[in-house]
């Protein structure tokens, strides 16, 4: 027995299924610019057209016409498992089973069925035999089967089941937040296949419709649900794949609640620099920043956000740009967020170093424009004389020594302050020899550049003559000759002084041609004594000769040398600085360094001055003569003996042989005395401390020896052959003060004093 | 010539003139350093028999009162062997130590070799 309700019931449901699989179709559309959408897209087309064809041939009235339908069905019946399978491929991201050429050969049978469906009329391997029966209302067809359609029939079931088992494979092989998702899918994969098998196998008596179109449209709106339920990336899970997972950016979702749910790889890297950034996990905990975030996301209207953020990966600071999108519900209810962390770190730092860049651009521009306008109104104002100055000073400053000399023993000091106008000052040290320095100061009567650059001469002259033996007479004697002509011509003089200084006699040789009188503080006097010009300036007479002066220095005694500058300072009342002002300078002064003293002259002078300007150039050179002092400490041995006797010997020695022999005596008998008396067989140190002061020798021994008792000296008989007992009275004999003190703070102290250096 | 010979070693060289007569070369420092190695010639030349001596004072260029010592001691020595000590070449600053002591009036002293050896024949 038939009963027609189930056509009626076909024809109630197929319509509806029909508008769903278009909307399907309408809204997969949208998204087919994917691949694996796209093959949806066919499916669902494909079971559209089955079922229109489907309800065209239920509602046929007459026998041709629901022939010709059902021949056309069939057309979608077979390509539909074919799509099935491409889809289930696509889906569960097998796109390498999906070529053309296996398309092709997946489509062999179903084009053949087709076929025999279009010319059914002709054979009957598709349909044995068919009838049409009424039934209420509805024309029915009835068919039985013939051979080829039990091969379509267990060819698409083949292909069904092997999508559907992809499918259910890859659903379950999922991860857990798909869960859902695999239910839509698991559903929509065997619902048409229950449907299909309900109808074959007839299972509910007398149904004969065949529901499997309407199921495939079923299936086709779950599988939709499936997939665009959490929309983006979890379209499909190939595109996950493909999209997400291999994504160079940090992406993860969070539920409504605030938790993590999902996180690419990218964003598992960032675990390592924080723990908390774990599925399942507050994402307040991994990103504290997420907190701000979501006071703005709440808010319904706020479907995105877009933000900068800074993390602290393992010590080292990373931009990144953050973009939030809510993710819905398919009724729009929403469901959670897509978070997505675009490293710009590089970016950043190429804008810090642009933005610095241009910092230091504007800076320099700046820079450069005030110092070109500086150097464009001191051009104004100065001009071609200024230029002509300068080039002198320039000139006159290459002149002058760069150091002063060193010598053990003393200390030199020098300098020049050029006033307004450019005058020919010069002084030069020129080291000759590991104990000679010949010193020379100049004053060219001239100014300006003529000047400048005879001094220039006059000074490469000098330094090419000169060597250790260069007597300061002669050269200045050689001086004049060879510049006598030059400077008549220009109507040029220069004064000019030239010293040698031996440093190990202590001696200085001098020669002065006109220039101001040196100042020679004598430490013996405590006074100054000049040292005036010895002839005449040179230029002045062409065959003049400059007599020379030697000076024996002593330990403490100053030599200055100065330019009339100095001298002729004048205040503002029209007074002269003066050389009585400048000896008395240097008398008041004897504890100043070399240096010391020389600031403190012209510090003098420019008070002196004050506001009236220096009308010449002040050249200032100071010598001075250290105190020497020698120490030494050694075992007291009579192998020891030669070196004390010959380091005094050696200090002694520029005070002349007599002096020094005395010296060296009195050290000898005084040593000799303590390693042979104060020791004896005791072993012990021997200290000294050697002084060469201005006015005399000094000389104190310590030892920690036996005190000696002088009371028990007896004077030697004299004349008399004595073996001994000649070495303390020696040594008062040569000496001007002998003085023992037992036990001091240092040990037994002889005091050995020889003066008149 | 001072400075140079200040650093050399102390040495006597012995010169046999004749039968108990000797010309020593001093060089170097006679100080309390080098005073026993004299004092130790003196004796040796006394015992073999050399009581008549001229000691060359060229290359010393320092004495001090521990070399007068062994001078003295040397001058004992051959005195009471009945001989005679001259000494040849003092500088004038070692010359000035024996005029400290005043021992200038007790030693003979010769501007050269040659007149030491010549006094010493006469005595």
């Amino acid at each position: 027995m038939d009963f027609p309700e189930q056509y009626t019931l076909f024809l109630i449901l197929a319509p509806l299924a029909t508008l769903a699989a278009v909307w399907l179709m309408v809204y997969v559309w949208r998204y087919r610019n994917l691949r694996e959408t796209s093959v949806l897209f066919w499916l669902v087309a494909v079971v559209v057209g089955w079922l229109i064809l489907n309800t065209l041939e239920t509602i046929a009235t007459t026998g041709p016409q629901k022939l010709l339908w059902a021949k056309v069905t069939y057309f979608f019946i077979a390509a539909t498992p074919v799509i099935w399978l491409l889809f289930a491929l696509r889906y569960s991201g097998r796109a390498a089973a999906c070529t053309p050429r296996r398309i092709l050969l997946y489509s062999v049978i179903p084009a053949i069925t087709a076929l025999l469906a279009l010319t059914s009329s002709r054979h009957t391997l598709l349909w044995r035999s068919y009838d049409f029966v009424l039934v209420g209302r509805f024309l029915t067809w009835r068919s039985t089967h013939g051979p080829w359609f039990w091969v379509h029939v267990v060819y698409s079931y083949i292909l069904v089941f092997a999508g559907a088992a992809v499918l259910i494979r890859h659903a379950f092989k999922s991860e857990m937040l798909y869960r859902r998702q695999t239910f839509w899918i698991v559903s929509g994969a065997l619902l048409p296949i229950a449907t299909n098998l309900v109808n074959i196998t007839r299972l509910i008596p007398h149904v004969y419709k065949d529901f499997t179109s309407i199921s495939f449209a079923g299936a086709s709106l779950a599988f939709a649900i499936g997939i665009f339920r959490y929309r983006l990336f979890d379209l499909i899970p190939i595109a996950r794949e493909v999209v997400f997972e291999r994504m160079p950016d940090a992406v993860f979702t969070v539920d409504a609640r605030g938790r993590i749910v999902d996180l690419n790889p990218a964003a598992q890297a960032l675990t390592g620099q924080s723990p908390a950034f774990r599925i399942g996990q507050p994402v307040v905990e991994a990103l504290p920043a997420w907190k701000a975030w979501f006071q703005t996301l709440q808010a319904p209207e706020e479907e995105e956000l877009q933000t900068d953020l800074t993390l602290d990966c393992d010590g080292r600071l990373r931009d990144y740009e953050v973009q939030i999108s809510a993710l819905h519900r398919v009724r729009g209810e929403r469901d959670g967020w897509i978070v997505l962390l675009h490293e710009i770190t590089k970016r950043k730092q190429a804008q810090a170093i642009l933005q610095q860049y241009s910092e230091q651009l504007k800076g320099m521009v700046v820079e450069r424009t005030r110092g070109l306008e500086a150097a464009q109104a001191q051009l104004l104002a100065q001009q071609r004389l200024q230029q002509e100055i300068e080039l002198a000073a320039q000139i006159q400053t290459s002149l002058l020594p760069a150091h002063v000399p060193a010598f053990d023993g003393y200390e030199f000091a020098a300098m020049a302050i050029p006033s307004r106008y450019v005058s020919g000052d010069l002084y030069d040290f020129i080291v000759t020899g590991p104990e000679t320095c010949h010193i020379v100061v100049a004053d060219i009567a001239g100014k300006g550049v003529p000047a400048a650059l005879l001094s220039s001469t006059a000074r490469t002259l000098i330094r090419a003559e000169t060597d250790h033996e260069t007597s300061p007479g002669r050269m200045l004697t050689n001086v004049n000759a060879s510049f006598y002509r030059d400077l008549a011509q220009a109507e040029m003089f220069i004064t000019f002084l030239a010293a040698r200084l031996d440093a190990r006699s202590g001696t200085l040789a001098y020669a002065n041609a006109g220039h101001t009188a040196a100042l020679w503080w004598r430490q013996a006097t405590g006074r100054c004594e000049m040292c005036p010009a010895t002839g005449l300036p040179i230029g002045v007479l062409p065959d003049a000769t400059v007599e020379e002066r030697v000076l024996a220095l002593h330990p403490g005694d100053t030599l200055v040398f100065y330019s009339d500058g100095i001298p002729e300072a004048t205040n503002a009342a029209g007074e002269f600085f003066g050389m009585e002002r400048l000896a008395a300078l240097v008398d008041a002064n004897p504890h100043l360094s070399a240096a010391g003293l020389m600031q403190y002259i012209v510090g003098a002078v420019e008070v002196f001055v004050g506001s009236a300007s220096h009308s010449d150039d002040i050249t200032l050179l100071v010598l001075k003569v250290l105190p020497r002092v020698l120490s030494f400490d050694c075992e007291a041995v009579l192998d020891n003996l030669h070196e004390i006797a010959t380091l005094v010997r050696r200090a002694a020695q520029p005070y002349g042989e007599t002096f020094a022999y005395a010296v060296e005596l009195a050290t000898s008998e005084i040593a000799s005395n303590i390693i042979k008396h104060a020791y004896g067989t005791a072993s012990g140190r021997i200290r000294g401390v050697l002084q060469v002061l201005p006015d005399r020798l000094q000389l104190d021994l310590y030892d920690d020896g036996a005190p000696f008792d002088p009371n028990a000296l007896k004077p030697p008989d004299l004349g008399e052959l004595h073996e001994g007992g000649y070495g303390l009275f020696i040594a008062q004999k040569v000496l001007d003060e002998l003085r023992y003190t037992a036990r001091t703070a240092q040990g037994n102290h002889w005091k050995l004093v020889k003066l008149e250096l | 010539m001072q400075e140079e010979t200040q650093h050399l070693p102390f040495t006597v060289e012995e010169h046999v003139l004749a039968e108990g007569r000797a010309l020593l070369h001093i060089q170097g420092r006679l100080d309390a350093v080098s005073a026993p190695a004299l004092k130790a010639h003196f004796r040796r030349l006394v015992e073999t028999g050399y009581t008549q001596l001229v000691l060359d004072f060229g290359a010393v260029p320092f004495i001090d009162s521990s070399g007068l010592a062994a001078l003295v001691s040397g001058l004992k020595l051959i005195r009471e062997s009945g001989g005679a000590l001259k000494l040849a070449r003092l500088t004038r600053q070692t010359r000035m130590v024996f005029e400290l002591t005043l021992l200038d009036r007790i030693f003979d002293f010769c501007d050269s070799v040659e007149a030491a050896t010549v006094s010493l024949q006469h005595t």
